[in-house]
């Protein structure tokens, strides 16, 4: 895995009141996607980027790599925006004619595309400062305190804990098997990995067979009583959040009344 | 990871979806999670071991996206685990676990994102397992071939979640063209990773089902699991 969730464990964020996280990410996200501003897109990244960088000393590079995952995704689906079918050929900036089909980008669709990828990176910006601040220790706390069905929590719980261990498993398996010359073209990485997916099945049936044994022989009743730890909510904080999206929220509004330069 | 790695998993970014249609796919997942959350409550209540083992169903599902293996094997990501357990475990309560999963994938691989989960949930926790498993009922029905009924279910139901994904996208963004232009362009552009992986997870379905029946029948039997695989 990436690191992610090291990080987040370590981070010097990591003892602000997950619920004071959980409430700036959000709230700045909704901002993000609901408010169609490149200004406030570009100034949410930029903070953002700043916290994570300077307040939860995240390495830069670590920063710039893990903001490459969602590129691919960002950049093809943004191309398919982009790319208008059948306007009128005044419209377009430039296009590849196929029949009755024209191929082109039009400003219109250009500067949708655009709108739509600052959006995204500025939301995944907010999406990073959750996940490299907040284990999901804490986040399983915040969800107990929203009483969400006690039942959804300890699945989160069994799922989380043993994440680490069955991927271990899968990458000692995958090591082992490339060692004896596995996923030698279609048909070997086909065979390999159909191997490699029961055997952690079965892997993780034999896990969890092992792991309701010893819960059973504790007693275990279907639900986890954990020991929490305790979270200091800070009005400060709270001021502070408040006053950032309200800052947000101005900065949208008064740029499109007084200079009506509106984008989009 | 390569840049295919990525795009298989087909889950919408982070901040792609504006803010109506996040809502509005959060509302439509709902219904599903919670009927879900209260099939898990009961199964627990009856037997306390359920909980465990949906855990590391989920936690399995979870792995096999996050390992980085080689381009093709992109195939053996999110959906694939999202066939199987459908088929092992049945799609009613492969629901709450999707939507662990996808939360997971969010925050910790940075696959999908928070605003765009109801939307993730509802392609890939609702309507690609629920496909898998009525077509693999039905197959079973008309007494097809098992392989021949595990392919089909498993292609199909990550065709559907792909095309579901394509449309979810159009809706938000038809540009100047329009709705049905929008998903013609979506479905095309990834079209051409998502078919051959398709095929490739129907293929590989097959062969963990045949290994898990050839070598660990039993244990397969012995959870309950098997009860929509042929035989005892």
């Amino acid at each position: 895995m990436n690191g992610i969730d090291q990080l987040a464990h370590c981070s010097p964020l990591k003892y602000i009141h997950p619920g004071e996280k959980l409430l700036m990410t959000i709230s700045t996200l909704l901002m993000v996607i609901s408010l169609n501003s490149v200004i406030l897109s570009g100034l949410v990244l930029f903070f953002m980027t700043y916290l994570l960088l300077v307040k939860g000393r995240v390495r830069g590079s670590f920063y710039l790599a893990i903001m490459g995952i969602p590129l691919g995704f960002i950049l093809l689906a943004g191309l398919t925006i982009a790319i208008s079918l059948g306007a009128e050929p005044a419209a377009y900036l430039y296009y590849l004619e196929f029949g009755t089909i024209r191929l082109g980008v039009t400003p219109l669709s250009l500067s949708q595309s655009g709108m739509v990828m600052v959006k995204s990176l500025a939301a995944i910006s907010c999406l990073y400062f959750l996940a490299l601040t907040t284990p999901m220790t804490q986040l399983i706390y915040i969800f107990r305190k929203m009483k969400l069905p006690p039942v959804f929590i300890d699945l989160m719980t069994v799922i989380y804990s043993y994440i680490f261990l069955l991927f271990q498993t899968a990458s000692e398996i995958y090591v082992a098997q490339l060692s004896r010359g596995g996923y030698r073209g279609f048909r070997g990485t086909m065979k390999s990995l159909a191997m490699l997916c029961s055997n952690l099945l079965l892997k993780s049936l034999k896990a969890s067979e092992d792991a309701y044994n010893c819960l059973a022989s504790r007693g275990f009743d279907g639900h986890f009583e954990v020991i929490e730890e305790t979270y200091q909510l800070k009005k400060i904080n709270l001021l502070a959040i408040a006053l950032w999206n309200v800052f947000l929220l101005l900065l949208v509004y008064t740029g499109r009344y007084f200079t009506c330069l509106q984008i989009l | 990871m390569t840049v295919t790695g990525i795009i298989v998993g087909m889950h919408i970014m982070e901040g792609f979806l504006p803010v109506g249609w996040a809502a509005f796919w959060l509302l439509a997942a709902l219904p599903f999670v919670i009927i879900s959350i209260r099939a898990i409550d009961r199964l627990v209540k009856d037997n306390s071991k359920a909980l465990l083992l949906l855990g590391f169903a989920g936690a399995f599902t979870f792995v096999l996206s996050a390992l980085k293996l080689p381009s093709v094997t992109g195939s053996c990501s999110h959906p694939t685990g999202m066939g199987l357990g459908a088929i092992l475990l049945g799609p009613a309560v492969m629901v709450a676990v999707a939507v662990i999963v996808l939360l997971f994938q969010a925050l910790l691989l940075a696959h999908g994102g928070i605003t765009t989960l109801g939307a993730n949930v509802f392609s890939m926790g609702i309507v690609g397992p629920f496909v898998s498993y009525g077509i693999y009922v039905l197959c079973q029905k008309t007494k097809m071939h098992q392989g021949v009924a595990v392919f089909l279910a498993a292609t199909l139901g990550s065709l559907a979640t792909y095309v579901l994904t394509a449309l979810q996208l159009a809706l938000a963004h038809p540009g100047v063209d329009g709705v049905m232009v929008s998903f013609a362009k979506f479905s095309t552009v990834f079209a051409v990773t998502q078919v051959p992986i398709s095929i490739a997870e129907g293929i590989l379905t097959i062969l963990v089902i045949n290994l898990l029946l050839t070598y660990s029948r039993e244990e397969i039997h012995s959870l309950r699991l098997g009860k929509s695989l042929g035989g005892e």
